[in-house]
């Protein structure tokens, strides 16, 4: 056994989700539609990706790696069946960040807001990288890349993953 | 090993996961359409919602607008009355000049003033990426909508029809890098094929490096594409660099692609009239051969050397009665094709022993 895993808990070890079922399919299916209806008043709301704050929180919720990336493959294919590129893209990066969120969401304190914060800003900027390899592997469409901007996100979706994850604890989610 | 397996499981189904992903978006790529069925079935869920959302948030955006929100109101209505004393002798003046165009106001009456057979949709979503080049109207194949219309509104072309579903369609808008259409420049009349980036400005393609282009030049549909009715407004030159070999030119597009509400789908595409000076270059233009001339011009005149090397391969297929892709029998021998070929290099170049 390696030292990592013994100075590491077992997801399994931890007790289990208390997300209510619904919860799991109505929050990113809600985000996701509010995603593509409120552009259409305000172009510059397309910036922030409402779907991905709403299954990430979810994940760090449910704690199990199987679920977490179970939902972030239903949720990233019916984001691609939204849109015109090839179903799968999203979902493999949803995937891959579900299992990533589960690994390592397990280390961050959840009454610690920094902590959490940081937390949701690597889970993003994680999302977007791993979202332009698989673009540029599979699909072999580069898009420009706007370091600024993608900073500035980072931070902005950090501070809505922390608003959030506030509104869930207030809703009566108890991680 | 099941202790192993055990451990690892989490890993094992990742790697499952994305494999079964990545082998769903080479099929997509091998243009094997397995995600129609995803596609129709995530409209159907989303479309109804939106359509209800976006009745709603107009309705809201309304009462706040007209209603609620008065900050501001008394200075701005003595600003408009200003404004529109002094917009009112100004119409005056324009109106003299604008007679014909003076129509092209609203969807309603700039459909009326098309030739083509058009149907009004509403953009009820877009797509949810921050890069997203699709809307989504409130028409789909129950009102005639099909996959490959043109979409446009009076300012210009907006995009085209990707994917129509039961009653909402998927619009890719013009500004995609996946998207293109046929145009020619408003002053040379120069062909070229425009291309979205994902930004603001598109490219235009292909125009030959001896035309001369200009930054403010208008940019038209040709209709060459199959797509777009020819004479539609596209956008403006707003740069050009050029070098021997080519032009590099930006459009910027006369619709704003991001704020598209109402739009036109062409149904029953019919060619709009190209400017006066684009009309004049083309009229120039040697037009299709006169019926019965017809020989002249297949004898040969318009081989190229490409042409010429198959002509010379297929002959000696035929003399040696061979057929490509039968295994059967000995394989064709070309040499004495070859040969030919290289004697005809021979003369071309004036000296028979250059091409060697």
């Amino acid at each position: 056994m390696s030292a990592w895993s013994r100075t590491v808990p077992a997801f399994e070890s931890k007790p289990p989700a208390r997300v209510p079922w619904p919860w799991f399919v109505g929050l990113p299916t809600a985000a996701l539609g509010l995603q593509t209806l409120l552009p259409t008043l305000e172009p510059a709301l397309a910036l922030f990706n409402l779907p991905f704050l709403a299954t990430l929180n979810l994940m760090l919720w449910c704690r199990s790696a199987v679920s977490a990336m179970l939902l972030g493959m239903l949720i990233g294919c019916l984001h691609d069946g939204l849109t015109h590129g090839p179903v799968g893209l999203h979902g493999i990066v949803y995937t891959i960040c579900g299992y990533l969120v589960v690994r390592f969401g397990s280390y961050v304190r959840r009454d610690h807001a920094l902590e959490l914060g940081l937390f949701f800003a690597a889970a993003y900027a994680t999302h977007e990288v791993v979202f332009g390899l698989t673009r540029s592997f599979l699909v072999s469409a580069g898009g420009e890349t706007d370091l600024a901007l993608g900073l500035v996100l980072t931070a902005l979706h950090a501070g809505a993953g922390l608003f959030v994850f506030t509104m869930l604890s207030k809703a009566g989610l108890k991680p | 090993m099941q202790e192993w397996l055990a451990r690892r499981r989490n890993g094992i189904l990742l790697g499952v996961l994305v494999f079964v992903q990545v082998l769903m978006v080479g099929q997509q790529i091998q243009e094997r359409p397995i995600d129609a069925r995803l596609r129709y079935w995530s409209s159907s869920l989303f479309m109804p919602f939106q359509r209800a959302g976006q009745w709603g948030l107009s309705g809201l955006s309304s009462v706040w607008s007209g209603y609620v929100w008065f900050v501001g109101t008394a200075a701005e209505n003595r600003r408009l009355d200003a404004e529109v004393s002094r917009l009112r002798l100004e119409n005056h003046y324009l109106q003299q000049q604008v007679v014909h165009v003076s129509g092209l106001a609203g969807l309603d009456d700039f459909r009326a003033s098309l030739a083509s057979r058009t149907l009004s949709a509403k953009v009820i979503a877009r797509g949810p990426s921050r890069n997203a080049r699709e809307v989504f109207l409130d028409r789909g194949r129950e009102h005639g909508i099909e996959p490959g219309m043109a979409v446009v509104v009076p300012a210009g072309v907006v995009g085209k029809v990707e994917a129509a579903y039961g009653a909402s369609s998927m619009v890719v808008l013009l500004s995609d890098a996946e998207a293109g259409a046929g145009v020619v420049l408003g002053r040379s009349g120069a062909p070229g094929v425009i291309r979205g980036t994902n930004g603001v400005l598109s490219r235009l393609d292909y125009v030959p490096p001896h035309v001369g282009v200009a930054v403010g030049e208008r940019v038209y549909t040709s209709g060459l594409d199959g797509v777009f009715p020819a004479g539609m407004p596209v956008g403006e030159v707003v740069s050009v660099e050029t070098t021997p070999e080519m032009h590099t030119i930006a459009v910027s597009f006369h619709a704003d692609l991001d704020r598209v509400r109402e739009v036109a789908v062409v149904l029953q595409a019919e060619h709009e009239a190209l400017p006066e000076a684009v009309r004049q270059i083309l009229a120039r233009l040697p037009g299709p051969p006169e019926p019965g001339v017809e020989g002249e011009l297949s004898a040969g005149s318009l081989e190229g050397p490409a042409d010429r090397v198959k002509r010379t391969y297929e002959n000696a297929l035929q003399a040696q009665q061979k057929t490509i892709g039968l295994l059967s029998g000995r394989p064709p021998n070309f040499s004495t094709a070859a040969d030919s070929l290289r004697a005809a290099r021979g003369e071309i170049s004036g000296a028979p022993g250059e091409a060697e």
